[in-house]
Formats: C-alpha cells, structure tokens, sequence
C-alpha cells in the first residue's frame, strides 16, 4: 500500500513538477516537490524506506532535468536517510511546523551541496547567486512543505495503521 | 310640432340661439387673434394645469414602471444571452487570428529560409530545476531530430539546440542556460564573439557576450546573430539585442549583456532546424 502511495505521488509530481510548478516562482525561484516529498514522508518512514525512496525521487528528478544522472539520486537518498535519523532520535512528536523547518534546512544542504557542485564546474553559474536561489527555494520549499504536510501526514497515518 | 311653432318665445330663443351660432362661426373662422379676455384666462388657468399635468404624469409612470419591469427584464437577459454567444465567437475568432497569424509566419519563414529543412514543434514541459534552462518538445528521431540541432522561434529567432533526445521528445538548452554557448557576431560590425548563458541573467531572459576586446566598438543597441561556426548553428539567425557593455573582472577584455529578442519562458511553438548548416571555414 505504501509503495503504491509513493508510486502515484511519483507519478503526480513528475506531471506537474515540469509544468504547474514550473511556472510557480517567487523571485524567480521555483520549489522542488520532489525534495519536499521525499522529507515528508521521511517522517513517518523507516531508514530503509527513506533511502529507498529518497534514491528513486532523486533518480527520476534527474531524468527530468536531463543532467547528471546520479547526482541528486545520492543526495536524495541522503535527505530521506537523515530525516529519518533525526525524527527517530531528535524529534519527539513531529507537527507542521517541525516538518516545514526540517524542509527548510533540508533544502539549504541538499539543494546547497547540489547548486555548489554545479557552481564549482561551471563558471557561469556565480556563488552569490547560487546562495540566493538556495535561500529563497529554502523557504517556498518550506512552506509547500507546510501546506502539503498536513494531507500527507493523514494518508501517511492511514496507511501506517491499515499496514 | 304645431305647438311649439304656436309658442312665440320658444321660437324667438330658436331664432337667437341660431343666428349667436353663425355669427360665432364666422367670427371664429375669420379671427387670427386671441381676445384680452382670452389671453387674462389662459393665463391664469395654464400654470394650474401645468401642475395638475406633472402630476397626472407622475402618477402614469409610477403604474407604467411595473408594467416596464418585466419587458426590460426579458429584453436584458435576450441581450444577455446574445452578448454571451457575442463573446465566445469573439475568442473563437482571436484563437483563429493566433493561429492565422502563426501559419502566416511559419510560411514566411519557409519562404525566407528555403533552404532550411524546419520541423514544427511544441514546448510539453519545462525544467523543473533551478539550475538549468531547458524546456521540452514533442517531437524526437522519429521525426527526423537528431542531438545538438539549432532550434528556433516561428520569428526566426534562435532559441537553442537539441541536448538530449528520444524516439517522441527532445530536450532543448535554450541559449540562457549556464552550459550554453555558440559563436555569435554583431550584425552592424561583423565582428566575432562569444555567446554564454549565465544563471543569474536567465530569469531577465539574457545572456552574456564574452571575450569582447577593448577594439571591438560594440555597443548597447547593437544586434547579434548567429555566426555559423562551431557547427550547431547556421549563419544568421538573429539572437537579440545588447543591453550593455561591462569590464571583465581581470579586466582585460569586456562583456556585454544581451537581451534575447524571443520570449524564452512564453514560447509555446518552435522549429527545429534539421539540416544543419556547417559553415567552419567559409570565412
């Protein structure tokens, strides 16, 4: 059941990451959905899950963006990893607002290591710049992450239980 | 009869009554004027009338209103519905002028350019990422695309190049992506440059000109096309419009920004250009 859940909000977020939210921008910034998902289903995942789940989402998100096939699977995979780590040892009980800055924070490190990694081998993408993209996807990311959270968190639940 | 005849005065007022009604009717009938007596009652009596008359009409419209209501009523939701039907053949018509005009310019680009072999396509998606400017099409090889082929506008403005392709899409690096670049020249000089995208200009819809020398007399308002070297793009296609002209960081050589002339992040139509035209070595 979980695995088919993560399936279609694959599929979802393949169809309108490249179109809807495409053209969703603040400052010329627009939000990765697929970052956003793999956190929050972090949160009610185990580290196997995560890994797994944040590799497929990364993977896809490149195929995507037709680029360095790889480099967001690894990061990804990582970001649901960690998340997983830390709700299982840090966070007490998760709720919205836990969730928004853990996307936040996710964001300023994945997104970070991903954007200084693609600085470091192209002259044209500046470090000033690259700063204030991670900045403000940071925080649209956050709070997508808010409103997107609170449905999430209840299929999430549901499906946890039915399992 | 023979009774009344016998009655003397009975016929005397007969006869005063007759003869006061003809005098009256020729006297009305020649008069032109109205008398003083006349004038004195009329207008005295007029502005009493005038009264009464406003408010005999007012009466009148306050009934006519509900008997209005209801005509005016209907007659609103008939030109409702008509407005209605008004505008959706109004937009069916623009919607056909779009496409009208559309066709007309994808003619005059064939005509201009016979030698191009353009292949029509539509933008289905754009990149998803922060970092890179891209969009995809819905055309691939079984179209007859192939990789690192020139893609360009219904206008004739150049776009960007196919960079990475299947059998049903392909991908297309417009020209303000970061790891974009071509041989470009000014069209008023001649003279040769470098064309780049920079991240930070994408979002404005520019890109940068390197490697400009301080000889180079380029200035803001110059127009770009391309060269035709490097092999991706034919000669001549126009690029856009140079904005301004800054020093590079060493300060050796300068670059300019350029504003591209075609609305990268609005494009819904391209062509792509499917046989290519290498001009390495012709100059």
């Amino acid at each position: 059941m979980k695995v088919t859940l993560h399936a279609i909000c694959l599929v979802i977020a393949v169809a309108l990451a490249p179109t809807l939210f495409a053209f969703l921008r603040i400052f010329g910034v627009k939000a990765n959905i697929f970052l956003i998902y793999v956190i929050i289903a972090g949160f009610y995942a185990t580290k196997r899950e995560g890994i797994w789940l944040g590799l497929i989402f990364g993977l896809v998100y490149d195929i995507i963006v037709g680029r360095v096939i790889g480099l967001c699977g690894i990061l990804y995979m990582l970001a649901g990893f960690f998340t997983v780590l830390i709700c299982e040892n840090l966070i007490r009980r998760s709720n919205a607002l836990v969730i928004m800055l853990c996307t936040a924070v996710g964001t300023v490190i994945f997104e970070g290591i991903s954007g200084l990694v693609r600085s470091f081998f192209s002259e044209n993408i500046g470090f000033l710049y690259s700063l204030r993209v991670i900045g403000i996807e940071a925080v649209f990311n956050g709070v997508l992450a808010f409103l997107l959270c609170i449905p999430l968190s209840r299929i999430f639940r549901r499906v946890s239980a039915d399992n | 009869m023979k009774k009344f005849f016998k009655n003397r005065v009975l016929v005397l007022i007969l006869a005063i009554i007759i003869s006061v009604s003809v005098i009256l009717g020729v006297i009305n009938a020649t008069r032109t004027r109205s008398t003083v007596i006349e004038n004195i009652a009329m207008v005295t009596v007029t502005p009493i009338q005038n009264c009464f008359s406003w408010i005999g009409g007012k009466i009148g419209g306050f009934f006519g209103y509900f008997g209005d209501i209801d005509a005016l009523r209907r007659e609103n939701e008939e030109l409702k519905s008509q407005n209605h039907k008004l505008e959706q053949e109004n937009r069916r018509a623009d919607s056909f002028e779009a496409e009208n005009n559309e066709l007309r310019n994808l003619l005059k680009l064939d005509e201009a350019y016979p030698e191009f072999d353009l292949v029509a396509a539509e933008v289905v998606s754009r990149s998803a990422s922060n970092w890179y400017e891209n969009f995809t099409i819905d055309k691939g090889t079984a179209d007859g695309l192939k990789l690192n082929q020139g893609v360009i506008t219904v206008d004739n403005v150049l776009v960007g190049r196919i960079s990475d392709i299947g059998s049903t899409w392909a991908r297309v690096t417009t020209v303000t992506d970061p790891e974009h670049s071509a041989g470009a020249r000014i069209i008023r000089s001649g003279e040769l440059v470098v064309l780049e995208g920079d991240a930070s200009l994408a979002d404005k819809n520019q890109f940068r000109l390197s490697f400009i020398s301080k000889n180079n007399d380029i200035v803001a308002g110059d127009y770009i096309e391309t060269s035709g070297l490097g092999g991706v793009y034919p000669k001549g296609i126009e690029i856009g419009k140079v904005v301004e002209i800054n020093p590079d960081v060493q300060g050796i050589s300068r670059y300019a920004i350029v504003e591209s002339t075609a609305d990268i992040e609005s494009i819904t139509k391209v062509m792509v250009i499917t046989n290519k035209e290498d001009s390495l070595g012709e100059e």
